[in-house]
Parts: C-alpha cells; structure tokens; sequence
C-alpha cells in the first residue's frame, strides 16, 4: 500500500486522463493498461465522489415540469390579455387579407369584398344593389326594414322602396364613419348597433334556414330567435354563430384582435384553422372571447359586459381602463386624434361612466377631473399632458 | 455526438420561436442532471427546483435575446450556477458531504441505515479525505465525476481555461491521494503501536 512501482500508475495519472477516466465512469473498463488495483482504487474513487450526488425525486421532476410549463402557458396569456388591454377599446383586427382564401369564401364576403365604400366620408352611408347611395348625416341614425325587405325607414321620417325580386340574393351595406352610429333594424326585427368605423352587409331578405350578414369594426347584436334560422355573422377571420341573443362583436381592420362579449343567450364562434378544419368556442353570458388574429388563438374571460356594450346606449362604463385604451375608443368614437405628452400617462388607469352625449373634450375633462391631467384641444388634436405642465 | 448537438440546435430554434413544447422537452432532457449539478452549491433541494423553474422561465420570457450561437448546455448549466449561488445571500459553501456525514456522525453507530454499514471502510476514508479538500477542488471533482462534465464544459463553468481544469483535477487527486496514504500510515502506525505495547 504505501509503495509505489515507477511503472504503477497513480489515481491522479488515471483519473485526469479525461478520455479514460469517460470510460471509468461508464464502467467501460479498459482491457488493458490498467492493473485490477488501479481500477478498484478509481472505481472506489468515483462511489466516493457520487454518495452524495442528490438525485431529483420522479415525483418532483413531473411536478416542477408542470410548474414550468405552467408558468409559460400563463405568461402567454397575459402577454396576450395585456394586449388586449389596451386592444379591446380599439377592439379589433388587422389587414388579414391573406388569410382569406378566395374559392372558399361565402357569397356575402366576396360581395363585400367587390363594393368599394368611400370610407373617408364623414357621412352614413346606405348602399342599395342598384348602386343607389342614400347619405345620412346626423351622428345616430336608425335604418329599419319592413318584413318583407321592400321598404326601409330611416330615422323614423324617410322612406325608401326598394324592390326586392325572387332571383339570387341582393345585398344592402351600411357603412358608418367614425364620429357616427347607427342602429339597423333587419327584416326578422334583428337589431344591430353599429360603432363608428364599421360596415355592415347584409341580404334584403334572409334565406329561410339562415340568416348571415358580414362585418368589418364593432356591432351590438340583438338577434330575435329563430331555432330553424340560425343568425351568423361573418368577419374576414371569424364566424359567429347565434340562435336568439345579445352580443357585442368588434372585428376592425386595423386591429389584430377580435372580441365577442356576449350579454344574453350563447353564440359559437368559429374560424378557419385551414381549408378543411374549422376550429370552434362557446361563450355563456358575461363572458369575453378574444381572438388574437396572428396567433389564431382564443382567450374566454368574464368581464363586465356593460364595458363593452355601453356605448350603444350613449354612456361608456370603464372599469380600471388604461387612459391609452379610453382614448382609442374615444378618438374613434368622436373621429378626433388624442395624443399623450408624456406616454407614461397613456398607463394610467380610469374608472366611471362617460357620457358620450358630450363631445370629446367634455368626455375628456370629465376624466381630467379626477385624474392630475389636462386636456387642450387643436383643431381635431387633443393632448393629454401632466398638470401644470406648459405645451 | 454530432448528432447530439445537431438536435440541441434544433430544439434551440424552436425555443428561441417560443413553442411551450419545446420547453418541455429540453426540461426533459436536463432535469436530473441541472437538479445534481445544482444541488452542488446548495443543499436546499426547493431552492434548486425554484432556480429551475426560473431559468426555464427566463430562457422563455428571455428567448428572443438568445443567440443562434449559444451552446444550450453551457447556457443552462451558467445561468443555473449563477441563480442556486445569488438566491443564497451569503458566500456559498460547497458542501461536500456535510449533511449527510453530519447526520451520520450524530447517530453514532448504533443507528445505522442499512446498507449505510456496507458501505467498505476505504471508501469512507476516501470520502472524508475530500471533505479536506478546498471548495474549489470540491467543486471541480464534483463537475467532473459527480455530474460528468466535459473538461471543456468544467472549463466554462469556472471561467477558467481548459488546459487549468485538467491541471486543478490532477492535482486534486493527487492531494487527496496523499492525505489517504497519510491516513493510511498513520493507521498502520497506530497498529504497530498497540501490537508493540
């Protein structure tokens, strides 16, 4: 034990051999080179060095694997649910023109697809299949059908006729710039808000067994009930399917989120995973369903719905809303363009009710009564800037 | 071998593209051996588990930051090392076989685990002369034979040049050698001591 051979070799020769002392500890052992004595004394080195190697129990390894994967599902969605934070008042979607696969498209989309509507009217716009274009002006307006489809009264006071033929399917389109509203009431007695910046197409008479309308920025739908004649509402990317219900739908262009918040009833939303499959989400009442267009991907919250459905009854109840998310809504609301001196302020959180009956400095300095801002208005420029702060 | 790093660049790209299974797999993958390499510089198992959950985190919140260029394991056995050591507050101890030994050592010998006694007298020895040994060399020997890390993969995790790790191992062991032959003639010596008397 205590003699060394010159020829003997030594634990620290073996061991720090790295391609050797590799195969030591794959218990590969050399055939030759090393003496039995040598190995053992390695070997023993090794157990040495490994009693008290602390190995993860199978149990805690599932559970911290779930933890992980967990966490990461979690910070997906509130990446995803910050972003529509500050998307839903926009609430929307963007340019998505590639998902749209042209053979495929219902009837109604490609329709909507061929019309070109002046969008940089400042006025409502009614578009007849004979390219009639009725204009209205005032910033609420009310288009009602009759039954039948062949008579349609706007603001309760002008009336139009327009004949409605048995052959193929005739479409009318709405089209509401920002600043404006209107309220559509469809032959079956439907009613749909539209929010400003929104089109609405739809047939002079529905189908028997379906109804279908197709829209680009926000509605409020009141659908009457018809279990033979389910009601779907059409976006570029969405399909929301409703038998009699209250929901709000915003599907803008220029958004990359689309919401559906429905108040009463059930719908079922729908989109096209691919060219075959349709992917398909049930919402119950009270619940938001964010589609993130990019991402193909839905987020089912509860909220209140009166967030989100307000507006058509003139008044926007927020509930700790980002001033960033407010203003959006407002600057669409009221075709004006809100800047924030200092984006910090873009953060900050409101709750209460707006009446939108005021015009958007009104709106603006209810909301800088209670918060350290204020507001100061150019032409069709508002700023936000910090209290006291000279522009 | 190729192969190896041919699949770790792949599942890199996919991490760095943000797809949870991805996570999942490399987390399958290295589990066992970033949970020993960790229990290294702590002894607190939760601690561990909390720096790997964090680092997965990060390598996920932190993905888009991450060089095509990264080498995976170095990355996660580094970043690893760095979190177990600063969740700690204090200068970190290695410990060698403290918890355990201690443990032991308090139980005397009357309690004793089974299989615990089976284990041979020298190899005892062998551990308690690296319990002698500096927490640098500790932790080197550690590296190396407890967790089966590359001389080039020691070397990164040092921050010390490869041809110093083989250098630091070979006269660790060499050390540790000596100490058992120390022992060994100490004990031969008190042997020959009683049979003289």
């Amino acid at each position: 034990m205590k003699s060394e051979t010159n020829d003997k070799q030594l634990l620290e020769d073996i061991l720090s051999d790295e391609i050797l002392s590799e195969r030591l500890m794959k218990g590969d052992l050399p055939e030759k080179g090393l003496t039995k004595s040598e190995i053992k004394l390695s070997n023993d080195f090794l157990r040495a060095v490994n009693i008290n190697k602390v190995n993860i129990a199978p149990d805690d390894k599932a559970f911290l694997a779930d933890q992980i994967t967990g966490s990461i599902a979690l910070a997906k969605k509130k990446r995803f649910l910050a972003w529509i934070g500050y998307a839903a008042s926009l609430i929307i979607i963007a340019g998505l023109s590639f998902y749209f696969i042209t053979q495929n498209q219902p009837d109604i989309i490609k329709y909507a697809a061929s019309i070109s509507v002046e969008k940089s009217s400042e006025s409502t716009q009614l578009m007849l299949p004979d390219d009639q274009t009725v204009r209205i002006e005032e910033a609420e307006s009310k288009i009602a059908y009759s039954k039948n489809g062949n008579t349609i009264v706007i603001n309760a006071s002008n009336e139009i006729n327009q004949p409605v033929e048995n052959k193929g399917i005739a479409y009318n389109t709405v089209f509401v710039p920002y600043g404006k509203r209107s309220q559509v009431v469809l032959p079956d007695n439907s009613s749909i808000w539209l929010n400003s910046g929104s089109t609405l197409v739809y047939p002079v008479r529905f189908d028997k067994d379906k109804r279908e309308v197709y829209l680009e920025g926000e509605a409020l739908f009141e659908i009457t009930h018809d279990k033979d004649s389910p009601f779907h509402v059409l976006t570029k990317s969405l399909e929301v399917k409703v038998l009699g219900t209250v929901f709000d739908l915003s599907a803008y262009d220029e958004d990359s989120v689309i919401n559906t918040i429905l108040e009463k009833g059930s719908v079922e939303i729908s989109y096209n995973k691919n060219l075959i499959e349709k992917s398909y989400t049930k919402i119950s009442p009270g619940e938001l369903a964010s589609f993130s267009v990019k991402d193909q991907l839905f987020v089912t919250s509860e909220v209140n719905t009166k967030d989100f459905t307000s507006w058509k009854d003139g008044y926007m109840a927020l509930e700790k809303k980002s001033l960033e998310s407010i203003t959006r809504r407002l600057s669409r609301y009221y075709n004006v363009t809100i800047e924030f001196e200092d984006p910090e302020l873009a953060k900050e959180t409101f709750s209460g009710y707006l009446d939108l009956r005021s015009s958007a400095v009104q709106v603006l300095g209810m909301i800088a009564e209670m918060m350290d801002i204020q507001i100061i208005q150019t032409g069709k420029v508002i700023k936000i800037s910090k209290k006291g702060t000279t522009i | 071998m190729e192969k190896e790093i041919n699949s770790d660049y792949l599942l890199w790209k996919r991490i760095k593209a943000g797809e949870t299974q991805a996570f999942h797999e490399l987390y399958i993958k290295f589990a066992d051996v970033l949970f020993s390499f960790g229990m290294i510089y702590s002894r607190d198992q939760e601690h561990v588990k909390d720096c790997i959950h964090d680092l997965f985190f990060d390598l996920y919140k932190y993905r888009k930051n991450l060089s095509d260029n990264d080498h995976i394991r170095n990355y996660l056995f580094k970043s690893l090392k760095r979190k177990v050591q600063s969740g700690q507050g204090k200068k970190l101890k290695i410990v060698y076989s403290e918890s355990l030994q201690d443990e032991r050592e308090m139980r005397g010998d009357i309690v004793v685990p089974e299989g615990e006694d089976l284990l041979e007298e020298n190899i005892k020895n062998m551990q308690k002369a690296i319990d002698k040994l500096s927490e640098h060399q500790k932790e080197v020997l550690k590296l190396r034979f407890q967790i089966g890390l590359s001389y080039e993969e020691v070397a990164r995790i040092l921050d010390i040049s490869i041809e110093s790790v083989r250098t630091l191992i070979y006269r660790t062991i060499k050390n540790l050698r000596e100490e058992l032959q120390a022992r060994n003639n100490k004990i031969v010596l008190f042997y020959l001591q009683i049979v003289k008397n």
